[in-house]
């Protein structure tokens, strides 16, 4: 194993090794065969992990990357949902919903992220969550969409065929995740995404160096509401009845939960930190009345044990096990 | 009829419950740099005590008042000892996601251990209804209100002519160097700490008369004593105290006279707004940056 | 994931070895959810009640030999968990039958389950009135819904009291604007029956906001007779407590899901009006006053099998209601316990009246409960104000 790059290649390459190369395989193998051994309620639970894990990632650009903290996240995803819902209500295809749910949110992503300019800290996460609020309220009082009633929303139908079956929308959900995660780890190793890095750790610096601040942090939002507007749109199917109730505070509060937990700033991390509170909620849903407070308990005891999240601590690992003298 | 001095003076009722939840918010986040989203469960906690203290205990008011506003300075402590103070190195988000980790167990164990059925908790001084300026103002919110304003001076007072004011705005310039300069830091945080949750048991006391006691009580409070905070400058007391009136009052205004759906929204882009014109809130300070 | 393999297994074997998913000789299952956590955490006690009732059959021996277990899972009022919770409860726990369920969003999230499963759902645990409408022969409808109970309310205080003036005030949702329904179809009916009576004003709250300072202000602005109140307990406290401010004291006129004890005792309910689709026991309506068939069951299931639950009477009698037709139609099903047997029981429910509820009846309709009894806080506590009333 090498442990230092000896090419300018090896350090933009997406794999990095051989042994990655056969990690990603037997990853791919198991999620491409998982719903033929699993029951329908885990197929579902996955489904769901595929789309919160969408939501992580674009968290992770938008505070991992550029380090603009967002606790409204949530009303990306109903604006995406609702958009993409209501358009498939009457009569719109799917891909078309998508689209329009991605435009949309992508706009909104603008509308935020130009006064997030002039904003910095506290006051730009609090004004997020004054945003995620708003989205929320303005969507409850909308007869157009159902006000506070919700919506239904069916399974979308492609080439005749309607996604109706859990294992069915499960293959959907996971193509379209992972080629927009391929594109997010794309963007981390552009030129873009290191403009982005650069802007979080010292945005002065940069700006002398050339990196548009202005243009990069607001792109940022752009692109993270685009992404969770097209999750909202593979999330309104899934459940098949959405409510702006659904999308408050509490759900903004779990997507930030996911990417710091998972390891902030590292798309690796916010996926594993989407798998993990979603299995934790599985898990805790059972537990009835106990479920809140040992959520607040793993999340102290996770941030207090490894600030860096999971996916650092498995990095901090791999490290010592590759330096290990043998 | 004309109904404006009501809602004026209905807002300020409001704003004033705002303004104590801005104030604690506000004292911890100038020292500390973090947003306590534990802050309302804090307060909560603190409430069920008083309301076991008067109604299974049958202790007096005034007792009960000692008591909780003590035990609310230890459990602020408490906090700052076994979670904050461990969890070296931490990031202002690390330690925001913290604070909702405390939060969210606070609650579960809220309602694990008083139960989640409504309580009822009497006020403070009885809510009879006074005549000013032909608006009804009851004798509670006007007490809220100054008492509020009391809170702010001395807090300010505090910072500005003790000692340990002296090391906590030292500490909330640059905390790194006031190390350096063998500053006690750790006891300002201490202090910090368990006065912020002195704070956060005081509006919650204040609020819970005008409710019903439930775990959930504070979430919404919370939300707007953010926006207030952010509103006035989260490093300003007498900008947590403005900000929560102004937040308040706009609220009544724009619920009263133009769409009582949306004045939330309306009143976050107000807020969106003066935050434009003035990134650092009203009366906020900028904070010099270096590269 | 060996485990789930083996649980997935397993429940295959099981599924093939008893016809009928739930069922075994000894035991049937039943699947329901709520939220224990988060703000709507008091509505738990429905699950908790339900299965104190089971509990009660159990000790006497069960239904026809068969122990009754309740498998539950709290989804924190979030649809899309309780998509995830049904969905468990069907493939995993692999469960008869439905009962309780709190939450209308959450309930319609579940509904193409229900339907593509074939599975009987009895007693959603809300007053929407889209369960018995889409029941599609599974769904039984036990709660009184809301459309009806603001009706019925709204017909009491013209007729009885002379009120002619309503203001309505309701939570902005599924359950404020079924009130808010109720009380536009009755006033257009009673205009057509040339009674003079108009809505000043409607109100409305986002669910979880506290503070109703601008709504009181515009309610007591409308000077209405009465207000008619669809909006939780907090909420409403918060709005009687700003009309004592404002000296506005009209008729106030409260849906079932404000018969909380706390609100109960606030000074700005005395005089109200309240509606009631449950016997209630002496605990709510002071000593001796109780209805005697809910004096039962608070005394026999409440304090012996969940006693911390009766501090919140209502919901814990709520839950032994929704309970009670399930044990009735097992009864009525008998030994021979299939899907298609324990609907047919259920269908064939009339008149059924030693529960909790006045009268149960499905054979109409799936909308099981028509009645509602009007209550009224005075000094010395609740009183009844109305016989049991029908729509």
């Amino acid at each position: 194993m090498s442990l230092f790059r000896q090419r300018y290649e090896e350090d933009l390459r997406l794999i990095g090794s051989p042994q990655a190369w056969v990690a990603l395989a037997l990853l791919a193998l198991a999620l491409v065969l998982a719903p033929l051994a699993l029951p329908g309620f885990l197929v579902y639970n996955l489904t769901l992990f595929f789309i919160y894990s969408l939501v992580a990632v674009s968290l992770a650009i938008l505070v991992g990357f550029t380090g603009q903290v967002s606790l409204g996240h949530a009303g990306f995803l109903a604006a995406g949902a609702y958009t993409a819902g209501y358009l498939s209500s009457i009569g719109w295809p799917f891909f078309a919903g998508l689209a329009a749910a991605l435009v949309v949110c992508g706009l909104l992503g603008l509308l935020i992220g130009i006064p997030a300019l002039r904003l910095e800290g506290p006051y730009l996460a609090i004004a997020t969550l004054g945003f995620g609020l708003a989205i929320q309220q303005i969507l409850n009082n909308w007869a157009l969409v159902g006000a506070s009633m919700g919506l239904l929303i069916d399974r979308p139908t492609l080439f005749g065929h309607t996604f109706w079956d859990d294992t069915s929308y499960y293959y959907l959900v996971l193509g379209l995740a992972a080629l927009a995660i391929w594109m997010s780890f794309n963007l981390e190793r552009s030129h873009l995404g290191r403009a982005m890095k650069a802007v979080r750790d010292a945005d002065l610096a940069a700006q002398m160096s050339g990196v548009n601040l202005a243009y990069t942090k607001t792109l940022a939002f752009v692109l993270s509401a685009a992404l969770t507007g097209v999750a909202g749109a593979l999330f309104g199917p899934l459940i098949g009845y959405i409510t702006p109730a659904s999308f408050n505070l509490l759900l903004s509060v779990k997507f930030l939960l996911m990417v710091v937990i998972g390891g902030l700033g590292f798309i690796p991390g916010a996926i594993i930190g989407a798998a993990f509170i979603t299995g934790l909620e599985l898990w805790l849903a059972g537990l009835l009345a106990w479920s809140q407070f040992v959520l607040g308990l793993v999340v102290i005891a996770l941030i207090m044990l490894e600030p860096l999240g999971i996916y650092g601590r498995w990095l901090k690992v791999r490290h010592w096990w590759k330096m290990w003298p043998l | 009829m004309d109904i404006l001095p009501q809602v004026l003076i209905s807002g300020a009722s409001v704003g004033s419950i705002y303004a104590l939840v801005a104030l604690g918010l506000v004292l911890l986040y100038r020292t500390t740099h973090i947003l306590n989203f534990a802050h309302g469960d804090i307060g909560v906690f603190a409430t069920f005590l008083a309301f076991v203290m008067l109604q299974s205990l049958g202790l007096s008011y005034g007792l009960t008042l000692v008591l909780t506003l003590s035990a609310a300075l230890i459990i602020g402590m408490v906090i700052y000892t076994l979670l904050v103070k461990p969890a070296k190195n931490q990031s202002h988000l690390g330690l925001l996601i913290l604070t909702l980790g405390l939060g969210l167990a606070l609650w579960g164990m809220n309602a694990l251990v008083f139960g989640t059925d409504n309580k009822a908790v009497p006020p403070i001084i009885p809510d009879r209804p006074l005549r000013l300026a032909g608006a009804a103002v009851s004798q509670l919110s006007l007490f809220t209100a100054l008492f509020g304003v009391v809170l702010m001076t001395v807090l300010w007072a505090l910072l500005r002519f003790t000692k340990l004011g002296l090391v906590m705005r030292a500490v909330a310039q640059n905390q790194e160097v006031a190390k350096a300069l063998g500053i006690p830091v750790r006891q300002a945080m201490l202090a910090t700490w368990a006065v912020a949750s002195v704070l956060a048991a005081v509006a919650a006391l204040l609020f819970a008369p005008l409710t019903l006691l439930q775990p959930a009580m504070m979430l919404d409070p919370l939300s707007k004593g953010f926006v207030a905070a952010v509103l006035g400058g989260m490093n300003s007391l007498p900008g947590a105290v403005l900000g929560g009136y102004v937040l308040g009052m706009t609220e009544m205004l724009v619920g009263t006279y133009l769409l009582l759906e949306f004045k939330a929204s309306f009143a976050f882009l107000v807020v969106l707004l003066v935050l434009l014109l003035r990134p650092h809130g009203l009366l906020g300070r900028a904070k010099v940056k270096r590269v | 994931m060996k485990r789930l393999l083996l649980a997935g297994f397993l429940a295959v074997l099981f599924a093939q070895a008893y016809a009928e998913p739930g069922v075994t000789d000894t035991e049937v299952r039943f699947g329901n959810w709520g939220p224990q956590s988060g703000p709507a955490a008091a509505w738990g006690t429905v699950t908790t009640a339900i299965e104190a009732y089971f509990n009660y059959i159990n000790a006497q021996g069960g239904i026809h030999g068969r122990r009754l277990t309740l498998v539950s899972r709290d989804d924190a009022y979030d649809p899309a968990r309780t998509v995830s919770a049904a969905r468990e409860l069907i493939d995993r726990e692999r469960v008869f039958a439905f009962v309780g369920g709190v939450g209308t969003a959450n309930g319609l999230a579940v509904m193409p389950l229900v339907q593509r499963h074939g599975i009987p759902w009895v007693s959603p645990a809300t007053g929407s009135v889209v369960f018995a409408e889409q029941s599609g022969g599974l769904i039984f409808a036990t709660f009184t819904n809301y459309v009806i109970e603001a009706a019925l309310l709204a017909r009491h205080a013209v007729n009885e009291l002379g009120v002619r003036t309503i203001a309505v005030f309701f939570q902005n949702d599924d359950y404020g604007r079924e009130g808010l329904r109720g009380l536009e179809e009755e006033v257009t009916r009673l205009k057509a029956d040339g009674v003079n009576v108009v809505i000043r004003d409607r109100v409305s709250y986002e669910r979880g906001a506290m503070v109703m300072t601008v709504q009181a202000l515009r309610l007591a602005g409308s000077g209405a007779d009465a207000v008619l109140i669809y909006s939780d307990p907090s909420a409403a406290a918060s709005l009687l407590t700003e009309f004592a401010r404002l000296d506005y004291r009209p008729q106030i006129l409260a849906s079932v899901t404000l018969l909380d004890p706390t609100l109960l005792a606030h000074p700005g309910m005395q005089g109200a009006l309240f509606s009631s689709f449950l016997r209630l026991p002496s605990v709510i309506l002071g000593p001796g006053q109780g209805d005697p068939i809910a004096d039962y069951y608070f005394q026999q299931v409440t304090m012996q099998f969940a006693p911390q639950i009766a501090r919140d009477p209502f919901r814990a009698g709520a839950g032994i209601g929704f309970a009670q037709p399930v044990v009735e139609a097992l009864r009525l099903a008998g030994p021979e316990l299939t899907r298609e047997s324990f609907v047919a029981a259920l269908r064939s429910l009339d008149g059924y009246s030693e529960g909790l509820f006045h009268n149960l009846s499905f054979v109409a309709g799936y909308q099981g409960n028509n009645s509602i009894q009007l209550l009224q806080m005075t000094p010395q506590g609740l009183r009844p104000a109305s016989d049991w009333l029908s729509f």
